[in-house]
């Protein structure tokens, strides 16, 4: 197996060779960073315990609880296993990700605000002027500046999809 | 024998002949109608474009896809679904060979000749090739599917709840061991699916869990919203977070060169064909194992039997049609275990899995051996997909060079705008909206930690199916009920053995790698 590619840091990964055998990196700030997947594990594990509490049983045996609690407790368990392979071991460079940036953390953020007004406006006013509007506002703050690509994208996408789910699917929109 | 063979079909011994051929032209009819066609050609118009687009995963785009689907009939909506996971393993290939980059996780293998090949100015034949091989692969697999789904899912209607469960822990190990060696982690997001799943009314007793009060919870977490949030938002989400302001795009090759192989080179195309089927279809059959797989197994099978190794990595056409032929093929044997034994054969099938539930089609054992019909059916759209997206792959490739210059940015609005309106359209609910937002943050978190979302959801799909059949099995025969069954035991060991052998043959090799260093080291030492 000559090929190399690129993994995802930047890394050569060979084709067909278990990621697990590729070096680990030991480095304390990646070591940590997998906390919180771990944190992520137990909190869950523990929130479902909790949360099984409210469950009604119905006598003793194999209830409606069983088979929840059987899973917080795997993924407790899973966590604390999750420390040793990943926490005190090292951690394997396809895990690391690419790098975020500000500028699309803002990006992302803005997305959010602009999906959750479209959301909001379902029903309230026509489904081809939200769009419009919409998917306008989303080309800006993606840094989009070509006016073409303004006025036309915008345009066609609203008209595919009032025709798709209005006209076509009879979607109440 | 003879009298036999006379009166039934071999791949239908259940059935009188004439039974079994109504089967057959009943199965091929329901495709050859103009609506049916019309809906092929649109699942591939599509298909073609998200394999053409890196970062649009077939998983993405059917996951979208069923948004607007589940309004239709059910043969009509497989064909749009099936028919963009067909031409998305088409469309893929141009990406991988002309920068490098998979257009999705199936042509991963793709990249290893492919760039290579368009860096020496044989894009135009690498395509040609791909396109070749892949339509082999998939008429293979549809072999496989036509052969192998009734049998399959007559052997399986003998299970009963503790080889039913069995079978479940199989798939998701599968899957899980294969998750790219994150096995803590698979299990992990597994294990969430699985909790997701139990959301709603105990299937059992009825009982609500976990509904906090939520009246649309009541019925379960609706499974397509999660499926588009985790493919479709969280995936768009995490390009945005990662994307460079001043970075410019990736520029694709534009000198393609010849596009047809002379007569030497056929013969070799030939050959690594036969390999990448082979490889393809046996390889489709496990449940969870997925084209990805399958390009990497068929390419280093085809660097071992070639005459021409070194080439292998450098710009092999033989590694290169082994391994398109290889990724295509395993969709027969995906579609095959899916819908005989109700195990997703890989993520595109887990979400046609969510959809054909919503039909109020259950695949499973039950499935094939009541509709023989269906197999010929899905046998047809996936061989005209195939030579369709054929057709196109050989005549358009030159104008979806084009494509590969479009800005990312485009793509994130359109995704975005159809991941809203397609979820609001399931069910016309906004709650279903939001349930797709959170999965979409809950699958970048996923996407950013390591987590592999198939696991998710084939957790959530499969998840009643697991529950169910466990409880029935411990309350009516107990734990022993599991040791009676050697179906059961023989699903369990292939589980297990999926699990732990990768993570030791991996130690093994790591330890090996440690001793020949200290080994070189004390040469060294001492001369």
């Amino acid at each position: 197996m000559a090929a190399e590619t690129p993994g995802p840091t930047g890394t050569a990964e060979r084709p067909g060779d278990h990621p697990e055998e590729l070096v680990l990196l030991k480095n304390l700030p990646y070591r940590l960073r997998e906390l919180i997947p771990v944190a992520a594990a137990i909190g869950l594990g523990l929130t479902v315990l909790v949360l099984v509490g409210d469950i009604t049983e119905r006598g003793t045996g194999i209830g409606p609880r069983f088979w929840p609690s059987m899973l917080a407790w795997g993924l407790i368990a899973l966590g604390v296993l999750l420390v040793f392979t990943n926490v005190l071991r090292g951690v394997r460079p396809s895990d690391i990700p690419d790098d975020m940036t500000w500028w699309g953390i803002g990006q992302m953020v803005l997305t959010g605000l602009v999906l959750v007004g479209y959301l909001l406006l379902f029903n309230v006013l026509q489904f081809w002027l939200i769009t419009l509007v919409a998917t306008f506002v989303l080309l800006v703050v993606y840094g989009i500046r070509s006016w073409k690509v303004l006025v036309f994208l915008p345009v066609i996408i609203g008209v595919i999809l009032h025709v798709l789910f209005i006209v076509l699917l009879k979607v109440p929109l | 024998m003879i009298p036999d063979l006379l009166t039934t079909l071999p791949l239908m011994p259940h059935l009188p002949l004439p039974v079994a051929a109504n089967a057959v032209t009943e199965g091929i009819g329901a495709v050859l109608q103009w609506d049916t066609l019309l809906y092929i050609g649109l699942g591939m118009l599509v298909g073609m474009l998200v394999g053409a687009f890196p970062g649009v995963t077939a998983t993405m785009a059917v996951a979208l896809a069923s948004g607007f689907t589940l309004t239709m009939e059910p043969i009509q909506g497989l064909a749009v679904l099936l028919t963009i996971y067909v031409a998305a393993q088409f469309g893929d290939r141009v990406p991988s060979i002309l920068i490098n980059t998979p257009g999705t996780p199936a042509s991963i293998a793709t990249t290893f000749d492919g760039y290579p090949l368009a860096k020496q100015g044989k894009a135009g034949l690498a395509m040609t090739a791909s396109a070749l091989g892949s339509a082999f692969g998939m008429v293979f697999g549809i072999i496989v599917l036509a052969l192998f789904g009734i049998p399959l899912a007559g052997f399986a209607r003998q299970f009963g709840p503790p080889e039913m469960f069995a079978l479940v822990v199989f798939g998701l190990t599968m899957m899980i061991g294969v998750s790219s060696g994150r096995i803590f982690k698979g299990l992990i997001a597994g294990a969430f699916g699985l909790l997701l799943a139990t959301v709603g009314r105990d299937p059992i007793t009825g009982d609500q869990r976990f509904t906090l009060g939520i009246l649309e919870l009541n019925g379960g977490v609706p499974f397509i919203p999660v499926i588009i949030g985790l493919f479709g938002l969280a995936e768009v989400l995490n390009q945005m977070v990662t994307h460079q302001r001043h970075k410019s795009q990736d520029k694709p090759i534009n000198q393609l060169g010849a596009w047809w192989p002379g007569r030497e080179l056929s013969g070799r195309l030939f050959k690594s064909m036969g390999i990448g089927a082979g490889t393809g279809s046996v390889v489709g059959l496990v449940p969870a194992v997925g084209g990805d797989i399958a390009g990497i197994i068929s390419w280093d099978n085809a660097k071992r039997l070639s005459k021409h190794k070194e080439e292998f990595g450098k710009g092999s056409i033989e590694g290169l049609t082994a391994a398109d032929t290889s990724s295509t093929a395993t969709l027969g044997g995906s579609v095959t275990t899916t819908m005989a034994l109700g195990v997703p054969g890989d993520s595109v099938m887990a979400v046609l899995i969510g959809s054909m539930m919503i039909w109020g089609i259950q695949p499973g054992p039950a499935l094939f051996t009541n509709q023989p019909s269906l197999v010929y059916t899905l046998a047809m759209i996936l061989l005209v997909a195939t030579v369709l997206s054929l057709a196109l792959s050989l005549v358009r490739m030159k104008s979806m060079v084009k494509l590969l210059e479009l800005k990312n940015q485009y793509l994130w609005v359109i995704i975005l705008v159809f991941c809203m309106v397609g979820t609001y359209s399931i069910s016309n609910s906004v709650f279903d909206v939001f349930v797709m937002l959170i999965m979409g943050v809950i699958g970048l978190f996923m996407l950013r930690f390591g987590f592999p979302a198939g696991p998710a959801v084939l957790g959530l799909i499969l998840g009643p199916l697991a529950e169910s059949n466990l409880r029935r099995t411990l309350i009516g025969g107990g734990p022993e009920s599991f040791l009676a069954s050697p179906i059961a035991l023989v699903l369990f060991a292939i589980s297990a053995a999926a699990l732990l052998l990768p993570p030791l043959r991996a130690m093994r090799l790591r330890r090996k790698r440690e001793l020949a260093g200290k080994d070189e080291g004390l040469s060294v030492l001492i001369p």
